[in-house]
């Protein structure tokens, strides 16, 4: 089913649109989230606030972006307000299986690497995070970025090639510290 | 600054850029083309995450909006609905019974005014110009004299009761006359 067949069902009121547009998005939703938020529960909060309020007003999507950008806007705004209603609440340490990696079973190093990335992710600062989490893990474009966070795109460009920066530094310090120990 | 200078200054990262890289990012071509050559390479390291909500978010999501459906209008609504329909037809019948404006200008005219205004959720149509009679018109009261026109394009002949003779006011160039006539 395609976006725009999900979408027509959905504005319909029929389940059936609202599962496919839920099975498609909601994963990489609940990552920005969780990216945002550093704590499951909080993510999931945000999520279902985004998405509740984004099903029923499917109808002033006027397709100027992607439907996907469209979520993402929504969820990003959700979960920056579940953030400051509860700031005082958010635990900072996150369960690395929360934010889990993908890897193939019996892969331990690439179960490590997970890890680590979550990690790193976890010690930079949040706007390098979700900048990360936006461009390499959901593949949205600079523009759809800048449109999301309602900033220029050139201001994206910057942002994210310091994030890039932050990330290979704590990368590559995490490499040399791994070839201490086997050395 | 030129563009290399300006690399290397967005390359350390002890210094936030300011404005200024924005804004050259902004005017300069070959700069935009290096930064995004250098964020399109893979990230090393940075492998995708798999974490997925819990099963119990969709059911979350769900819930709400089939019970939005199924919910039956609330009373208010209801009363709501039935009141707009009801507005709605009465100020149909006065617009309809205030009939076309053509010719003189009574005070029915602010009546249908008042009604479209209502009607249109607009208090632009002439509603200032109301005084406390036209208010009086408005709620149907309007006594019977407002409706003779003050100008007409015939003359109607008036009859004084008193001198039970019929007359006409006089024509302009008549009253003109008139009034050289005094003068003289």
């Amino acid at each position: 089913m395609t976006d725009e067949e999900a979408l027509q069902l959905a504005r319909q009121g029929r389940e059936e649109g609202f599962r496919a547009l839920y099975d498609r998005y909601s994963g990489s939703l609940y990552r920005l989230a969780l990216s945002l938020l550093r704590d499951r529960a909080l993510a999931e909060d945000a999520l279902q606030e985004a998405l509740t309020s984004g099903f029923r007003s499917l109808s002033t999507f006027r397709g100027d972006c992607r439907l996907k950008t469209w979520f993402y806007r929504i969820v990003y705004h959700a979960s920056l307000r579940q953030k400051k209603c509860r700031q005082n609440e958010i635990s900072v340490d996150v369960l690395p299986e929360e934010m889990g990696t993908g890897m193939e079973p019996g892969r331990e190093s690439s179960v490590e690497n997970r890890l680590d990335v979550e990690t790193i992710l976890n010690r930079m600062p949040e706007k390098d995070r979700y900048l990360l989490v936006m461009a390499y893990w959901d593949d949205l474009s600079g523009l759809e970025i800048a449109e999301i966070l309602g900033i220029n795109a050139n201001h994206v460009k910057i942002l994210l090639f310091r994030a890039r920066a932050r990330f290979a530094q704590l990368w590559g310090k995490r490499e040399a510290t791994e070839l201490e120990k086997t050395a | 600054m030129n563009c290399d200078e300006r690399k290397k200054q967005l390359a350390n990262l002890a210094i936030e850029p300011d404005e200024s890289a924005i804004e050259h990012l902004d005017q300069c071509p070959m700069c935009r083309k290096w930064f995004d050559k250098q964020i399109q390479q893979p990230l090393h390291g940075f492998s995708p995450s798999s974490a997925e909500p819990s099963p119990e978010v969709w059911k979350r999501i769900v819930l709400p909006l089939e019970s939005r459906e199924s919910q039956p209008d609330s009373f208010w609504e209801r009363l709501y609905a039935g009141f707009s329909l009801g507005a709605m037809v009465i100020g149909i019948l006065l617009l309809t019974m205030s009939g076309p404006h053509s010719g003189p200008v009574t005070l029915q005219q602010p009546v249908r005014t008042t009604v479209l205004s209502f009607l249109t959720g607009s208090n632009s149509l002439e509603l200032k110009c109301f005084g406390p009679s036209d208010l009086s018109a408005v709620a149907g009261f309007m006594p019977p004299e407002q409706e003779v026109p003050f100008l007409s394009e015939s003359e109607v002949p008036l009859f004084d009761v008193r001198s039970g003779e019929e007359w006409t006011f006089l024509d302009a160039d008549e009253s003109y006359t008139f009034i050289e006539e005094e003068q003289s």
